[in-house]
């Protein structure tokens, strides 16, 4: 209200300018006191991929898959042969024998897939007729079957054989793929999910794939699609539509479209829509841990439960630009990463009702700054959603110069993140590494049998 | 020394009249003439020498000392260390014998082949039984005879017992870099003043054959010929090799007696705890351990610096591999050495000429009696080396010489350091020390342009250098006595230009160690702080005049480095003359460095407030970022700070001295101690860009501001190394304290480190939080150490980790960068 | 030369003692690189094999005089374990001019080893020679190993001193018994009647210090047998060492290399770290190793002002009025033997015995 009165729409943008969330140096409950910095790629480092429990594989613009070992930082295998960006890439593990085979696949724009043993650094198999470039890659485990999709989705089997595609799509292509019940797939096209079927004879060659259905709701192109548990998967879309679907008749269970700003009373049409741009309610990302789906929007983090369709909690300048990925951790934790180069951690609290939002009303009239926002939000929040909790930033990691495109959470060995400044960090708990070099350093103790 | 002559026959069969190469060792004596002040470690040891009575010249290194003790305590380390040196030379002179006997033989062959020719001749012409045939026949007879004399000294010298040359300590000789000898020394020196292609290209030309001469009968009766110097006698690259390691003993053993002995202690354990040598210690001692893991090759190499003839003359492999061959002394027993040395000799194709061998021993006597008696050569001390370049020898190969500047050789001209003690090489002469000491003594040492001032005094006041300080309570005028280290050095170290130039002069304006130095030295520590010291500053030097720009000629021979150093960082003087440079990126750091640092480090705590904050911000391993805008204060204080830095590196890795771009994090992993450039372009804007994004890594010493922004320090480790009221005096004598401290810091994170019990459950049901409150327990109650000091601890006890577990090198294993998430607060002046 | 003297005994009585400490030295030698193993230092905790306060007081007396320390005992084994672990903190050097005690018959004291065993007799004494231990080059510490007591020589300065009177008394004996032509081999030397050396050279260790008790302490939270505790050890004594030059290097500076009387010992303790007497002392001690007279040029001209100078209260000049408790443990007999000796029993009853050494 006061805003208004002080300077109108200047004063909006100084406000939203403003919003960074600053949590200062001392972070007790930061646990990442220890990085490794990784460095091999020449160009964005796009996607991380975790092969096992200590490996992982990392592909960029540059065409390069690099395997890293997450406990050492050693760069274990140097996988080369695509001329052009990677465009997806996912892990494919089979069991041949009595051992299970970690393999990976690849997906680039020089229009080939390949498939590569990060053991020897060897490429098994590789495709390199197709029509376009596969934009995303999913892997059937209980078929055995993998499946691309990029113009037209297309399955194989583990050997690299064609085994049945689909027709040519429009050009916007299969953007995501997610599995479905029942021998299903859901494939984002544009502002379309497509529903297909696979027909698995007992010969696997004669498999087939059939469109079951098209769902029409979004209103602009998907960016996010996702399986949120057995019953249900979630899309969300460029402005800030999240649907959740269920899996089985492919329904929609709940539609949320998300707007940061509410509209008040008082507030004029135009105000919203200026301060209102597209890209920040794009829904960039989504996550989920099985109940709740947390939703990157724009430069804020939505965080909606499922099961009682209801936001649990949500801050909307969570970062100081648009999110790129995020993930749900056990105990309410929240990790975040962003196009302005920092992670940081997030832990669902509970909202404190009482006096706070009022003095930092207060406040907020006087200082102008930066909690006078969220703190007007969350007064008007409160009183609507009764179960709604705040998402309190608990640390931050700040070592990549660049855009973070991603990250991989090893649970003991910490946290990986790739950057568009060609950089792989690996961020690690101090604690824990100075505990395991303790005990590697007591056994070399012991094998040298001293000094 | 006496070199038994006479017995060179014994061992042959009586009547063969073989000679017979003696096989001396070396012999070691202490001479001391307590009247003169002087005392020697002498290392007699002979060469073999074609032209020598009995193949054997005397020679002798000597190292001489005022300091009696200096001699008797380090008698074993002299003595192992000079026998390095000999064994080298005496390793090259072999070859080097081996191949002039080569020469000679062929010579020999050749003579006979020409004699043969003539005594056909005359037979011929005058009958078998003339007088000239018969001479002829004679003379045949006599060149026979000489070349199976000379073919079985051959064989004495190649059959050397090797026992010696199989330890590695004792081998000098690197097979990669054959630097040849064979034509005894001629392209080195030659080349030194000369193009160096043009004496490559002909000495390739020609090694591979030597032509052979014709020996005249009663030819070699050349009363005329000179000596064969050192550098003749012996294998070129050992030559210097010998060189580079007597250098190398000069400079060890350089200063006063106690700081040699503290170091051979302090050598001896470090070499105990190589595991927490790498935090603060500098890098002799990595050297040291990699000996051990390395051949005997690598070991010479390590021991002697590079030969300096390797960068004289940078030679291809290829075009000495055939003297290799020729003279193979090698590391493999010398059973094989025989078998191709013989075949070396038949298929040399035989020549003939004619010599009478019975010269050599007339001509080996006249030359001794050249080098006996007054003519002493002084082959080389550490500074005279240099300068005797272009002394050149006309050698007996003169027809051979390619058309480049004869220098004729009389004397070799030297001039001796001015250092209290020397190492000299010096051909056979008695009782050495104390005419080489006595400028007056009319002997043969050519001392050109020797100050005499310096000598007279160390000659004619002995007393001054032995007398002890503290036996008598009366003001004594010692200094070199009493000086711990090789401060009297530094003068001579620190402004080599000045050296040089009173060298030049010919005239030493002052005594550079002794009396004078001391005073100025202080009177300028005590200015400084006059408001500490009021009495101290008789001169009553006021400040400005302590400008390094500005000074008396007196003052200016000083240590230079403490001078610059008392012009404060705060000062707007670019000093920009060097001399804020302790360290120069590439060169591996040395206590001396730091020690200069020292004075620098010392000015900082006493100057700023919070020199505390940012020294534990150092060693707890947060990135100091030095921030200023002229370079000089910033590089100097950054040299100051780098005395703190734990794991420095060889060549302080650790340690960006100026850096004018914005940093990245990687540069944080490793840099840890960095000086930046404050500029107000637009790079300026994404290097403060830099440093805000990563200001949770850093802390920030603004030199233009005098601020400090870093986490606070509230322990007690760090005020015993900076506190600002320290009564300490010179900045070496605070780094040894820092040093001292800081060994003490590695010690407690060692036993950290590697307490069992602080690291591993005692019992199977405890849990990691038990133990980790024993470790909270054991940093906060055992060593009384605050939280912040246990932060230093914890942060070098990983660094021991991590070294332990990766070795030293950084290439397996990626460095770790730890941080602690801490509030910084901005402390002002 | 005097009649009757012949040079052929008098070398004959100096030269064999010389040769037999020699071979005495050779068959008992300290290793240059002593196992940590067979040390006090390998046990599992402090009081495995000698008390606590025991060892750390051995030890820090040891390094207060300069690691000159004789070890006394029955047991040889004991002795000599003892005898390791006070060579530990010697550089290899010294560790060669020190022995280790002899089993079937004690050696005698001799005069200039570092650290020597010794066993005492079947009637559980040993005999100290006075002038011996007086003119050894370094004061020395008492280590009895049967009853764990540890006693030391005062400082160095104070030994040279003790040492300077004692030769003066010594030769100006000498001298009178000379001009009475009754010289003689056999001939008992009065003392000068003005000077009784004073006997209570050793004295309790009464400066304790932190340097020492901390390395104990600390050392044996190492795990033995895996080379920790060497490397400790050396870390330690490199420690001492460079404190010692740092103290040295002070000194100089504070005294333009010795041009001016050091006046500063109080700023000395503060700068270095050195306010504990007992560190002050192990590091002056091995800075007098370094360099020898810097006692008594640090305490004073005479060492009675530097008594003075030293400025820890408890201490009174030893040689003005010994300590009471001196002379609760020692009696002060006249000396007419041209030998003093020191019987040092089990009970750690000292008593003069007349006669001479060696014997």
């Amino acid at each position: 209200m006061l805003r208004w009165m002080l300077g109108g729409r200047e004063a909006q943008g100084a406000v939203e300018k403003n919003t960074v969330l600053f949590i200062g140096e001392e972070q007790p409950k930061n646990c990442y006191t220890e990085l490794q910095v990784l460095k091999g790629h020449f160009d964005i480092v796009r996607f991380l991929v975790q092969i096992d429990d200590f490996r992982f594989a990392s592909a960029g613009d540059d065409g390069l898959v690099l395997v890293w070992n997450a406990q050492t930082g050693e760069r274990l295998q140097e996988l080369r042969g695509h001329s052009q960006q990677i465009t997806a890439m996912t892990a494919y593990d089979w069991e041949a024998g009595d051992s299970a085979h970690a393999a990976l696949i690849t997906a680039s724009s020089d229009r080939t897939l390949s498939l590569w043993d990060p053991e020897t650094g060897n490429r098994v198999q590789t495709v390199s007729d197709l029509q376009s470039s596969a934009k995303c890659l999913l892997v059937l485990d209980r078929l055995d079957f993998w499946i691309s999709g990029g113009n037209e989705l297309c399955v194989w089997d583990r050997d690299f054989r064609l085994l049945c595609k689909t027709d040519h799509h429009s050009d916007a292509g299969i953007t995501a793929v997610v599995e479905l019940p029942k021998n299903c797939i859901a494939a984002a096209m544009d502002k379309e999910i497509v529903i297909y079927r696979l027909s698995v004879s007992s010969s696997k060659s004669d498999t087939s794939v059939a469109e079951m259905r098209r769902l029409r709701d979004h209103q602009d192109s998907i960016r996010a699609l996702i399986v949120v548990n057995d019953q249900t998967f979630a899309s969300g879309s460029h402005v800030g539509e999240l649907i959740v679907w269920d899996s089985l008749d492919w329904t929609i269970q709940a539609y949320e479209r998300i707007l940061w700003e509410e509209p008040r009373p008082e507030g004029q049409a135009e105000i919203r829509l200026s301060s209102q741009k597209q890209s920040e309610m794009s829904i960039q990302h989504l996550a989920s841990d099985g109940e709740c789906v947390v939703a990157a929007v724009g430069s804020g983090l939505y965080l909606y439960n499922v099961l009682t369709r209801s936001v649990v909690a949500y801050r909307k300048a969570a970062h100081d630009s648009n999110i790129l990925h995020t993930m749900l951790l056990p105990d309410g934790q929240l990790v975040s990463c962003s196009e302005d180069g920092s992670v940081r951690m997030w832990e669902l609290q509970d909202l404190p009702l009482t006096a706070e939002p009022a003095s930092a009303g207060f406040f907020g009239m006087w200082t102008f700054g930066r909690s006078g926002k969220q703190a007007s939000q969350q007064v008007k929040k409160a009183p609507e959603v009764p179960g709604l909790h705040t998402l309190e930033l608990t640390g931050d990691l700040i070592g990549h110069s660049g855009a973070v495109q991603m990250f991989v959470n090893f649970v003991d060995l910490g946290l990986v993140t790739c950057s568009t400044d060609q950089l792989i960090i690996v961020w690690k708990n101090g604690e824990r590494e100075s505990r395991f070099r303790s005990l590697s350093l007591f056994h070399k103790l012991e094998m040298n049998q001293g000094l | 020394m006496s070199v038994d002559y006479q017995a060179s026959f014994v061992g042959h069969p009586p009547g063969c009249g073989y000679p017979k190469l003696n096989f001396v060792e070396d012999s070691k004596v202490v001479l001391g003439d307590s009247k003169e002040g002087a005392f020697a470690y002498v290392h007699h040891l002979t060469l073999y020498d074609l032209e020598a009575r009995g193949f054997v010249r005397p020679f002798c290194m000597a190292y001489i000392s005022a300091d009696e003790r200096k001699i008797m305590q380090q008698f074993l380390e002299l003595s192992s260390e000079f026998s390095k040196a000999s064994e080298c030379l005496k390793t090259g002179n072999r070859k080097a014998f081996a191949n002039e006997l080569e020469n000679k033989l062929k010579d020999l062959e050749y003579t006979r082949s020409v004699l043969h020719k003539e005594t056909e001749l005359q037979k011929k012409s005058n009958g078998c039984f003339s007088a000239q045939a018969i001479e002829k026949a004679n003379e045949l007879a006599n060149v026979e005879k000489s070349i199976y004399e000379h073919k079985d000294l051959l064989k004495q010298i190649t059959s050397y017992p090797n026992r010696k040359i199989k330890d590695p300590e004792f081998l000098p000789y690197e097979s990669d870099n054959p630097v040849d000898s064979t034509d005894l020394n001629q392209e080195s020196t030659f080349s030194e003043f000369n193009a160096e292609n043009q004496s490559e290209g002909h000495s390739i030309k020609r090694r591979p054959s030597y032509t052979p001469q014709f020996i005249k009968a009663k030819s070699a009766k050349c009363f005329d010929k000179r000596l064969k110097t050192l550098e003749e006698l012996c294998d070129l690259y050992f030559f210097h090799q010998t060189m580079d390691q007597l250098r190398l003993i000069e400079k060890s053993f350089r200063g006063d007696l106690c700081y040699i002995y503290t170091s051979q202690i302090d050598q001896a354990l470090l070499k105990q705890q190589k595991i927490t040598n790498f935090l603060f210690e500098d890098s002799e001692w990595e050297e040291e351990a990699e000996h051990q893991f390395c051949n005997g090759k690598q070991t010479m190499d390590n021991n002697l610096p590079p030969a300096s003839i390797l960068s004289g003359e940078p030679l291809s492999l290829d075009s000495y591999t055939s003297c290799v061959e020729t003279v193979p002394i090698k590391l493999e027993p010398e059973t094989d050495e025989d078998g191709i040395h013989g075949t070396e000799l038949t298929e040399s194709s035989p020549c003939d000429l004619l010599q009478d061998n019975t010269d050599d021993g007339i001509d080996a006597e006249m030359k001794g009696s050249l080098s006996s008696g007054e003519s002493i050569e002084v082959l080389g001390t550490e500074k005279s080396f240099k300068t005797q370049g272009p002394t050149v020898n006309s050698n007996s190969v003169a027809n051979l010489q390619p058309p480049y500047p004869e220098v004729v050789r009389s004397r070799i001209v030297t001039r001796r350091a001015y250092s209290e003690d020397s190492i000299e090489i010096l051909s056979t002469c008695e009782s050495i020390v104390p005419e080489d000491l006595r400028p007056s003594y009319p002997s043969a040492i050519y001392e050109e342009e020797l100050p005499a001032e310096n000598c007279t005094d160390v000659v004619h006041n002995p007393d001054k250098l032995d007398e002890c300080i503290y036996e008598s309570g009366t003001n004594l005028q010692v200094e070199s006595s009493f000086c711990i280290g090789n401060e009297d050095h530094t003068y001579k170290e620190s402004s080599p230009e000045l050296a040089q130039e009173c060298c030049a002069n010919g005239v030493m304006k002052e005594e550079p160690q002794s009396g004078l130095q001391g005073d100025p030295t202080l009177q300028v520590d005590f200015s400084l702080d006059q408001a500490a010291f009021p009495d101290a500053s008789p001169a009553g030097l006021p400040l400005d005049e302590l400008n390094p720009n500005c000074l008396s000629e007196d003052i200016s021979r000083m240590n230079f480095d403490d001078l610059s150093d008392s012009t404060s960082f705060m000062s707007t003087s670019t000093s920009s003359d060097g001399t804020y440079s302790p360290f120069l990126y590439g060169n591996p750091i040395t206590v001396k460095h730091k020690k200069k640092a020292g004075q620098s480090a010392l000015r900082f705590i006493r100057q700023y407030p919070f020199a505390q904050q940012a020294i534990f911000c150092l060693l707890s391993g947060r990135a100091l970022v030095v921030l200023g805008a002229d370079e000089g204060t910033v590089r100097k204080l950054v040299n100051a700070l780098s005395i703190y830095v734990p794991k420095l590196g060889k060549h302080g890795e650790s340690v960006k001295q100026w850096l004018s771009s914005p940093f990245q994090l990687t540069d944080l992993q490793n840099w840890k101690l960095i000086g930046l450039h404050r500029v107000a372009s637009p790079a300026g804007s994404s290097m403060l860009h830099s440093l805000n994004r990563y200001s949770r890594y850093i802390s920030i010493l603004d030199i233009d501001q005098k601020t400090l922004r870093c986490p606070p320090y509230k322990g007690s480790v760090i005020g015993q190394m900076a506190d600002h009221r320290t009564q300490i005096k010179r900045g070496s004598t605070y780094f040894l304290h820092v040093q001292s401290l800081q060994t003490q810091l590695s010690s407690k994170a060692f036993l950290y480190t590697f307490c069992h019990h602080l690291h591993l459950p005692i019992s199977v049901d405890e849990d990691q939080d038990a133990v980790a409150s024993r470790r909270t327990n054991f940093l906060h109650h055992h060593l009384g150490y605050s939280e912040d000091d246990c932060r230093i601890v914890q942060f070098l006890s990983e660094l021991i980790k991590h070294h332990c577990l990766h070795g030293p090198g950084m290439g397996v294993t990626l460095p770790v960068f730890r941080f602690n998430y801490t509030t910084s607060f901005l402390y002002k002046i | 030369m005097q009649k009757g003297y012949s040079i052929v005994s008098v070398l004959t009585s100096e030269i064999v003692p010389i040769m037999e400490l020699l071979s005495s030295m050779k068959s008992h030698s300290v290793p240059e690189d002593i196992d940590i193993k067979e040390t006090v230092l390998n046990d599992d905790d402090i009081g495995d094999s000698c008390h606590e306060d025991f060892l750390h007081k051995a030890i820090s007396s040891h390094l207060q005089t300069c690691g000159c320390s004789m070890v006394v005992g029955s047991n040889p084994d004991k002795v000599n374990k003892i005898v390791r672990t006070l060579c530990l903190f010697l550089t290899p050097a010294e560790r060669k001019c020190s022995r280790l005690c002899r089993a079937e018959s004690s050696f005698r004291y001799d005069t200039g080893l570092f650290v020597q065993g010794l066993l005492k007799d079947m009637t559980g004494s040993f005999v100290l020679p006075f002038r011996q231990v007086l003119y050894s080059p370094f004061p020395t510490t008492h280590i009895d190993v049967d009853v764990n007591t540890v006693k030391q020589m005062p400082p160095c300065h104070e030994h040279t001193y003790n040492q300077r009177r004692y030769m003066r008394s010594e030769l100006s004996a000498l001298w009178k018994a000379v001009s009475e032509e009754d010289i003689g081999p056999d001939t008992v030397i009065h003392a000068d009647e003005t000077f009784t050396p004073d006997l209570n050279v050793f004295q309790d260790v009464m400066h304790r210090d932190t340097l020492v008790k901390s390395f104990l302490d600390e050392v044996f939270l190492l795990k033995p047998g895996l080379g920790l505790r060497s490397t400790f050890l050396a870390q330690f004594l490199l420690l001492l060492h460079r404190r010692a030059l740092t103290l040295l290097k002070y000194i100089e500076d504070e005294t333009q290399k010795g041009k001016k009387p050091f006046r500063s010992l109080r700023s000395l303790k503060t700068d270095l770290d050195l306010m504990v007497e007992g560190d002050l002392n192990i590091t002056m001690a091995l800075a007098e190793k370094l360099k020898a007279g810097l006692h008594s040029f640090v305490f004073g001209k005479s060492f009675y002002t530097s008594v003075q100078e030293r400025d820890f209260p408890t201490h009174v000049p030893a040689l003005s009025l010994p300590p009471p408790y001196h002379h609760a443990h020692y009696e002060l007999k006249p000396q007419t033997s041209r030998l003093a000796l020191w019987k040092s029993h089990s009970s750690l009853e000292p008593e003069l015995v007349t006669g001479l050494s060696g014997d």
